[in-house]
C-alpha cells in the first residue's frame, strides 16, 4: 500500500507559518471566535448588540467584534472576546452553532493584496458593492473573504487549511516572479 | 546570396546586442529584437520545415501569428515548447530551435521522398487504404512519419503557470492604429482599458508601413499613446494573444514572457470588447505555390522595415490588388530588382519608380527545387527570381467576433468575409472591419468607442498618402494545371478539395473533416478562405452559401499549463485533512484517500495486511483508539427541526427524545438509499446529522434545497459545523474504563448514558460530546471536541490507554470490525438500485403513515419485485481465502450463466479466524443457508448464504 | 465562462453555481399518487430550445432560486429566489 502521505505537504506549524513575497505577508490568525447565525439577523443584532448586516465580499470589517454576510439569512460572526450566547435555537428567531475551530482564518497584508486577489477569484474586489456576501469561491474552494482594517482576511473549512496554503505559496512564487 | 541583412535601419532590433542561437544544430546570427524568422532570413536559411504530409520543403511564409510552415520546437535557453511559431518567437541567446517534422534537418529530411508518391496519397488516402486487416497495424508508422513537433517528455516545470483574473471597462484586442486609437479615445472617456497585442512591440502595420499620425511619423505616435497610457494606469500587454471569447464576454489572454517564465493566463470580463485584430493576407494559387522564398509580400515589408532584412534580391512580387505597390516600391528601393505582375489591368498607377510592372498577367507556375529559382506567367513568360512576393488580399480576423456567435457578412468589394450584426458589448474597429485608409481605420475606431460615454479626445488624424482596397478576386479554380497549394500546414492542394468535392463533401465542415484544411496549429488562417472559395467554384455557389466554419477558442495554440494554472501537483484536486493528521504522521500512520479525506489507513511500517489484522483483532480484545473526525456533523436547528428531519429520513426521527441518538437511512426521491446515519438530538429544536464521511456537502445540499423548496425559510436553519469539532472513537471491552480514566466530567454508567445516547462533558475546560454509537459493534463512545484542542485529549487518550493495551486503528480495520458486524457502507455494500427494504429495513415502508422523500417509490412495481437483490452474509469454508469483491453470485438458468448479484465487501476477519463477505444476492433474504456458486475471473468457487452479521448477533459486546 | 446572478449575492461566476432541476416540477406527496404522475416526476423532462426555467443553487451561500434563461444565446433573463426576491 503506497503511503499517500508523501503526496501531500505536512502542514506547517499555523503559530509560526508566514509565506512572504513583496508587497505581500500571510499568516494565521489564532483564536478567534466564530459563530454561525441564521434567522431573524435583525432578533441577532438585538439580542448580541452586532450588526445584522455583516460585510460584504471585500467588504470593510473593523474592530474587534464584527460580522461577515454569508447568505440571505445567515452570517459568521467574529470577535476576539467570547460570545456570550448559548449554541442552538434561541426563541427570538434565530439559531447559533458555534464553528471557532471549523473556519481556519488566515491574514493577508501589503501593497500586493489586489494582485493577490485576482489570483483566487473572478470577483471584482474594486467594485464598490462587489456581493453581498462574503462567502465565495477563492483558489478553487468555498471561503469567506473581505477586508479587516488594512488587511484581507480569508476563512476556510479548516480541513482545506493546507491546501489553500500551498496554494498561496505558489500564487506568492508567481508574484515574486511576475 | 538571396536574402540578407542591410547595413542600415530597421526600427525593431539593436545592432548593439548580438546574439547567437542555433536552428538544427548549426549556429545563428541575430540581434536582440529579432524573431527566429527574422534571424533566419538574415542567415538565409529558406527551408525552415518539412510539411506535415509529403515532407515537402518549406520556407518562411509570414510575419506573424498566421504562420503556417515556420514552426520550430524550442529549448536551450528557455523552457523546451514544440510548435512555436519562429514568426512571433523573439530570438534570444543559447536558445536551441529545431524544425518541426524532419527526420534529422529540414534541409535534408530522410523522409523527403514523400513527396514522390504524393499523387497515390491525396485526402482521405489513409481513411481509404489502412482499413483491412486493422488501422492499429499500420497506425504507429504512419503516426511517426506525420505530424508536427514532439514534446519534451522528460521536461518538468519548476512552478506552474499564473493565471490572473481581470476587469477593465474596455479591453482592445490589437495594439495597431485601429487598437490604439480605440484605447486612446476609451481612456479620454474615462474607461478603463486593457491593450493587449501579440506582438513582441505595439504598432501593428504603423511599424513598417509608411504613415504620419497627428501630425508625427507613425513610431513617434505609437510610443507616445502607449506610454500615455501605460502612465494613466492603464494595462498593456504585448506578447499577449487574446485567444478566445467565452460565454458572457469573458476573454482569455495568453501571455508569454520574454524571460523564458511559463505563459500567464488571464481571465479579462470587460464591459466592452473593441476588436481591433487586423487582417491577414492570402497566398495566390499558382502551381507550386509553397516553395521556400514564396512569401507574404506584407511580411517582406515587414522584415525589411523592422529587422532590416531584404528577402531577396531578385524579386517578383504577385498580386491581385493595391497593397503590394508600397511593398514594391519599399524593396526596390532597398536595393532589390522587382518586377510586380498584377492580375489586373485597371487602377493604380501605370508606373512604379524602379520597378517593372506587368498588368494582367498572374503566376501559373513556380520553379525550383529546394527553393524557389523563377516563375511562369500565364502567357507563358519565364522570370528569374530568388524570391517571390504573394498578396491575395486580405482576410480580416474576425475569429474572436465569430467565436462570440457574430453572425458575418460577405463583401464583395473586399472579397472577404467582415463582421456582420454587432453582437452585444462587442465592436469591431480597423481592418478587422474591412477598413483599409488610416483615415477610415481612426474613423472605425472612434465608432466602436462612441457608445462608450463622452471621450474628451477628437480621433487621430493620418496625413499622407492612403491606403486603398481596390482587389480583384484570384481564387483558386477547378481544373487548374499542377500542384496548386490551398493549405500550407496540411498539405492540401486544389485536387485535394476537388476529390472532396466528386466525393460529395460540399459542406465546408465536410470538406475540412475530409482534407484536414484549416486544422493544426494555424487553423487554416491563410487557407481557410481561398479553400471554401474553390468549393464555391467547384460546385456552382457563392463563397456566402458556402460559408466559413465554426470559430472556436483558441485563435493560437495555448499551452495546457496555462489552462491549468495551479490546479497541477496536489493542488489539482485536494483532500481535506484530518486535525490530528500531524500527530498521526508521527505515529507512523500510513495514508490513504477515503471519500475526498487523507486518512490513516493502518499504523507502522509493517507488512500491511498484518499490520490491519493485528489492529482489528485487537481491537475486539481490550480497546481501540479510531481517528473518526471527518464524520459529518450538520446542524438542523429551528422550531419545525423535528418535521423536517423526518421529511428527509426514511425513519421517523422526532419521536427521539432529546439526548437520544437513532440511526436511519436518507433516500433519494427514486427511493433508493443515499446515505445512512446518526441522527443526534440534543434539544427539542436541535438535531446532528452524523451523515457519511463524503456525503457532507451532497447532504447538506439537500437539506438546504427541501428547507428553501418546501418548509419555507424560517421552518429551520442548517449549519454545516463538520469541521468545527474533531471525533475521538474509543470501542472495544474496555472502552468505559478507558473513558473513566479521562475524566470528563460526566457520568459514564450505563443508566446515564445507554447505548444510543449523548451527553456532555468538558475535557481541559471545553466542552466534550460523547456519543454512545457504535460501528464495531463493541461498546464505543464518539467524543467530539473542539477540534484545535482535540491534540491533547488524544494524547491523554492514549497513555491512557496503554495499561489497557489500547491499540490505534486506522480505517482498514475498522472496516473488518464493521464488516464482521455486517454493518455496510453506503455506495459499496448498495448501488443505484438499493432499496431500504433490500437491506432488511422495511419498518418505515410498511408502518409509516407521514410523507419522506423517496416514500411512492417504495410502492412502484419495481419496488415490490419479488426477485430483489438484498443484503446478505457470505461464508466460506474455513481456511479458504477471502472472495473477490465484485465476484458474481452465479447461477444456470435455461444452460445460460446468470448473475444473481455479487460481493460488497470481504476480509479476512482474525477474531472469527476465517473470512467474511457482504453481498447483494437475488431474494437473498430468504435464501439463508443456501450454497451458491462465485464466480471472479473465470474460476468458481463455493459461499453460502448468511445473515450480514457473522460476529456477535445477538449483540451483547455492544452492553459488554 | 457565465455570469449567473445570484438573487443575493449579484452576479458570480457560473462555476459556483450548480444546477437543480427544471423549475415547475412540483412533488406530488401521498403513496396513492399515480404511476404516471410519480414517473413523471422523477424523470420526465422538457429539454427546451430557447428560453428554459431552471432551479439553480448558489453553492457559496446556499441559496435556491429560480433562473429563466436562453438554452441558445446563454442569455439570462430573470433570476427569483424561492422566497420570492429577484436578483437586482
Amino acid at each position: 500500500m503506497r503511503n499517500l502521505a508523501e503526496k501531500w505537504s505536512i502542514a506547517p506549524d499555523w503559530q509560526a507559518a508566514v509565506i512572504e513575497a513583496p508587497g505581500l505577508t500571510i499568516r494565521t490568525v489564532i483564536g478567534l471566535n466564530q459563530v454561525l447565525v441564521s434567522g431573524d439577523l435583525d432578533a441577532w443584532a438585538r439580542v448580541s448588540g452586532l450588526s445584522g448586516d455583516g460585510v460584504g465580499a471585500f467588504g470593510m470589517a473593523r474592530g474587534d467584534r464584527y460580522a461577515a454576510r454569508l447568505a440571505r439569512d445567515r452570517l459568521l460572526a467574529v470577535s476576539k472576546a467570547p460570545f456570550a450566547v448559548a449554541a442552538g435555537w434561541h426563541a427570538e428567531g434565530f439559531a447559533v452553532t458555534a464553528i471557532s475551530a471549523g473556519l481556519h482564518v488566515f491574514e493577508i497584508e501589503g501593497t500586493a493584496i489586489d494582485a493577490f486577489v485576482a489570483r483566487g477569484t473572478t470577483l471584482d474586489p474594486r467594485q464598490a458593492s462587489a456581493s453581498a456576501s462574503a462567502a465565495l469561491s477563492f483558489a478553487g474552494i468555498s471561503a469567506i473573504v473581505y477586508r479587516h482594517e488594512d488587511r484581507l482576511r480569508i476563512h476556510v473549512d479548516r480541513g482545506l487549511a493546507a491546501y489553500l496554503w500551498t496554494w498561496m505559496e505558489a500564487a506568492a512564487g508567481n508574484l515574486s516572479a511576475g | 546570396m538571396t536574402a540578407s541583412r542591410l547595413a542600415t535601419s530597421g526600427g525593431f532590433i539593436d545592432r548593439s546586442r548580438p546574439i547567437r542561437f542555433s536552428f538544427d544544430g548549426k549556429t545563428v546570427h541575430g540581434f536582440a529584437g529579432d524573431t527566429i524568422a527574422s534571424a533566419l532570413l538574415a542567415n538565409d536559411v529558406a527551408i525552415v520545415g518539412r510539411s506535415f504530409k509529403y515532407h515537402r520543403p518549406r520556407g518562411i511564409w509570414g510575419a506573424g501569428v498566421e504562420e503556417p510552415n515556420a514552426l520550430v520546437d524550442i529549448g536551450g535557453s528557455t523552457p523546451p515548447t514544440p510548435n512555436t511559431r519562429a514568426t512571433t518567437e523573439p530570438a534570444r541567446d543559447g536558445l536551441e530551435a529545431k524544425s518541426v517534422n524532419a527526420s534529422q534537418s529540414a534541409l535534408a529530411d530522410r523522409n523527403a521522398f514523400m513527396d514522390r508518391f504524393s499523387r497515390f496519397i491525396p485526402a482521405a488516402f489513409y481513411y481509404k487504404t489502412f482499413m483491412w486487416p486493422d488501422w492499429h497495424m499500420f497506425e504507429p508508422r504512419i503516426r511517426a512519419m506525420a505530424g508536427l513537433g514532439k514534446v519534451d517528455k522528460d521536461w518538468t516545470s519548476a512552478g506552474s503557470a499564473d493565471q490572473i483574473n481581470h476587469h477593465c471597462d474596455v479591453l482592445v484586442v490589437g495594439a495597431g492604429p485601429a487598437g490604439l486609437a480605440a484605447a486612446r479615445l476609451a481612456a479620454a472617456a474615462g474607461q478603463s482599458v486593457v491593450l493587449v497585442d501579440d506582438q513582441v512591440r505595439p504598432g501593428g502595420s504603423l511599424g513598417h508601413r509608411d504613415s504620419e499620425v497627428d501630425g508625427k511619423p507613425a513610431k513617434n505616435w505609437v510610443d507616445e499613446t502607449v506610454a500615455g497610457l501605460a502612465a494613466a494606469g492603464h494595462l498593456i500587454l504585448p506578447s499577449t494573444t487574446a485567444f478566445g471569447i467565452y460565454d458572457h464576454n469573458l476573454v482569455g489572454l495568453n501571455q508569454r514572457h520574454p524571460d523564458g517564465r511559463q505563459d500567464t493566463l488571464w481571465r479579462v470580463r470587460p464591459r466592452h470588447i473593441v476588436l481591433a485584430t487586423g487582417a491577414i493576407e492570402r497566398p495566390l494559387p499558382f502551381a507550386n505555390n509553397d516553395l521556400p522564398g514564396i512569401m507574404s509580400a506584407d511580411a517582406a515589408l515587414s522584415y525589411l522595415k523592422r529587422h532590416a532584412v531584404l528577402v531577396g534580391r531578385r524579386i517578383v512580387v504577385a498580386t491581385n490588388n493595391d497593397s503590394a505597390y508600397e511593398v514594391s516600391e519599399a524593396i526596390s528601393q532597398a536595393g532589390a530588382e522587382v518586377t510586380l505582375v498584377d492580375i489586373r489591368r485597371e487602377g493604380m498607377p501605370a508606373t512604379l519608380a524602379n520597378v517593372r510592372l506587368l498588368k494582367g498577367r498572374s503566376l501559373a507556375s513556380a520553379s525550383g527545387k529546394l527553393r524557389v529559382d523563377g516563375v511562369t506567367l500565364d502567357d507563358g513568360t519565364r522570370l528569374d527570381a530568388d524570391c517571390v512576393l504573394v498578396s491575395g488580399g486580405w482576410t480580416p480576423t474576425i475569429h474572436l467576433f465569430g467565436q462570440a456567435k457574430g453572425k458575418l457578412a460577405w463583401s464583395e468589394a473586399r472579397a472577404a468575409f467582415l463582421p456582420g450584426d454587432p453582437v452585444d458589448g462587442i465592436s469591431v474597429a480597423g481592418a478587422a472591419a474591412g477598413t483599409v485608409s488610416l483615415k477610415d481605420v481612426f474613423a472605425s475606431s472612434a465608432k466602436a468607442v462612441a457608445s462608450l460615454g463622452h471621450t474628451k479626445a477628437a480621433a487621430p488624424r493620418s496625413s499622407g498618402p492612403e491606403a486603398t482596397a481596390g482587389i480583384s478576386p484570384a481564387w483558386p479554380m477547378p481544373g487548374s494545371k499542377g500542384r496548386i497549394w490551398i493549405d500550407y500546414q496540411n498539405d492540401v492542394t486544389a485536387k485535394d478539395v476537388e476529390l472532396a468535392a466528386r466525393e460529395n463533401f460540399v459542406s465546408v465542415e465536410h470538406l475540412k473533416r475530409y482534407t484536414t484544411l484549416g486544422m493544426a496549429t494555424d487553423q487554416g488562417k491563410t487557407s481557410n478562405l481561398p479553400g471554401l472559395a474553390l468549393m464555391a467554384g467547384i460546385t456552382g455557389r457563392t463563397v456566402p452559401e458556402v460559408g466559413t466554419t465554426t470559430y472556436r477558442p483558441p485563435f493560437t495554440p495555448v499551452p495546457l499549463a496555462s489552462f491549468a494554472g495551479a490546479r497541477v501537483g496536489e493542488l489539482m484536486a485536494p483532500v481535506r485533512r484530518l486535525p490530528l493528521e500531524n500527530v498521526h504522521r508521527g505515529d507512523g500512520a500510513v495514508f490513504q484517500e477515503y471519500g475526498g479525506w487523507l486518512r490513516p489507513a493502518y499504523y507502522g511500517n509493517g507488512d500491511a495486511e498484518r499490520s490491519i489484522q493485528d489492529e482489528a483483532r485487537r481491537a475486539r480484545q481490550s480497546v481501540a483508539l479510531f481517528d473518526g473526525s471527518t464524520l459529518g456533523k450538520i446542524e438542523v436547528i429551528g422550531p419545525q427541526a423535528g418535521e423536517f428531519v423526518d421529511f428527509l429520513c426514511y425513519n421517523t426521527m422526532s419521536t427521539l427524545k432529546p439526548g437520544r441518538c437513532r440511526y436511519g437511512f436518507m433516500l433519494s426521491e427514486n427511493g433508493v438509499v443515499f446515505d445512512d446515519g446518526v441522527l443526534v438530538r440534543l434539544d427539542e429544536h436541535r438535531f446532528v446529522v452524523s451523515c457519511s464521511s463524503s456525503h457532507v456537502a451532497a447532504v447538506h445540499a439537500r437539506l438546504e434545497e427541501w428547507r428553501q423548496d418546501r418548509f419555507g425559510r424560517g421552518a429551520v436553519y442548517i449549519h454545516n459545523a463538520t469541521s468545527d469539532m474533531a471525533t475521538l472513537t474509543v470501542s472495544g471491552p474496555n472502552a468505559r474504563k478507558l473513558l473513566e480514566a479521562l475524566d470528563l466530567g460526566t457520568s459514564l454508567d450505563d443508566a446515564d448514558l445507554p447505548h444510543m445516547a449523548v451527553s456532555h462533558g468538558t475535557y481541559a475546560g471545553d466542552e466534550v460530546r460523547i456519543a454512545r454509537v457504535s460501528f464495531t459493534g463493541d461498546r464505543s463512545y464518539e467524543v467530539s471536541i473542539r477540534a484545535d484542542r482535540a491534540e491533547p485529549l488524544w494524547a491523554h487518550m492514549r497513555k491512557a490507554g496503554q495499561v489497557f493495551d489500547a491499540v490505534v486503528i486506522g480505517l482498514e480495520a475498522l472496516m473488518i470490525l464493521r464488516a464482521e458486524k455486517g454493518f455496510i457502507v453506503i455506495g459499496k455494500d448498495t448501488d443505484g438500485t438499493t432499496l431500504p427494504h433490500d437491506l432488511g429495513v422495511d419498518g418505515p415502508r410498511t408502518k409509516r403513515k407521514t410523507e419522506f422523500v423517496g416514500r411512492r417509490s417504495m410502492f412502484t412495481e419495481e419496488a415490490s419485485r419479488d426477485n430483489r437483490m438484498q443484503l446478505v452474509g457470505l461464508t466460506v469454508p474455513q481456511g479458504e481465502a477471502p472472495l473477490a469483491t465484485g465476484a458474481h453470485g452465479i447461477e444456470r438458468r435455461d444452460g445460460k450463466l446468470k448473475s444473481l448479484g455479487f460481493v460488497t465487501s470481504s476480509y479476512q476477519s482474525p477474531t472469527l479466524g476465517r473470512a467474511v463477505a457482504l453481498g447483494l444476492i437475488e431474494r437473498g433474504a430468504a435464501r439463508h443457508g443456501e450454497t451458491i456458486e462465485i464466480q471472479h475471473l473465470g474460476k468458481v468457487r463455493k459461499a453460502t448464504i448468511a445473515a450480514p452479521c457473522a460476529f456477535d448477533p445477538a449483540g451483547d459486546r455492544l452492553h459488554a | 465562462m457565465q455570469l449567473f446572478p445570484c438573487p443575493f449575492c449579484g452576479p458570480r461566476d457560473e462555476t459556483e453555481f450548480h444546477y437543480g432541476g427544471d423549475a415547475g416540477n412540483v412533488r406530488p406527496d401521498g403513496t396513492e399518487v399515480p404511476t404516471e404522475r410519480w414517473a413523471e416526476y422523477l424523470y420526465l423532462r422538457t429539454n427546451p430550445k430557447g428560453t428554459a426555467r431552471e432551479v439553480w443553487v448558489h453553492m457559496t451561500c446556499s441559496e435556491f432560486f429560480v433562473m429563466e434563461r436562453d438554452t441558445v444565446t446563454h442569455k439570462v433573463l430573470s433570476s427569483t429566489a424561492l422566497g420570492g426576491e429577484h436578483a437586482a
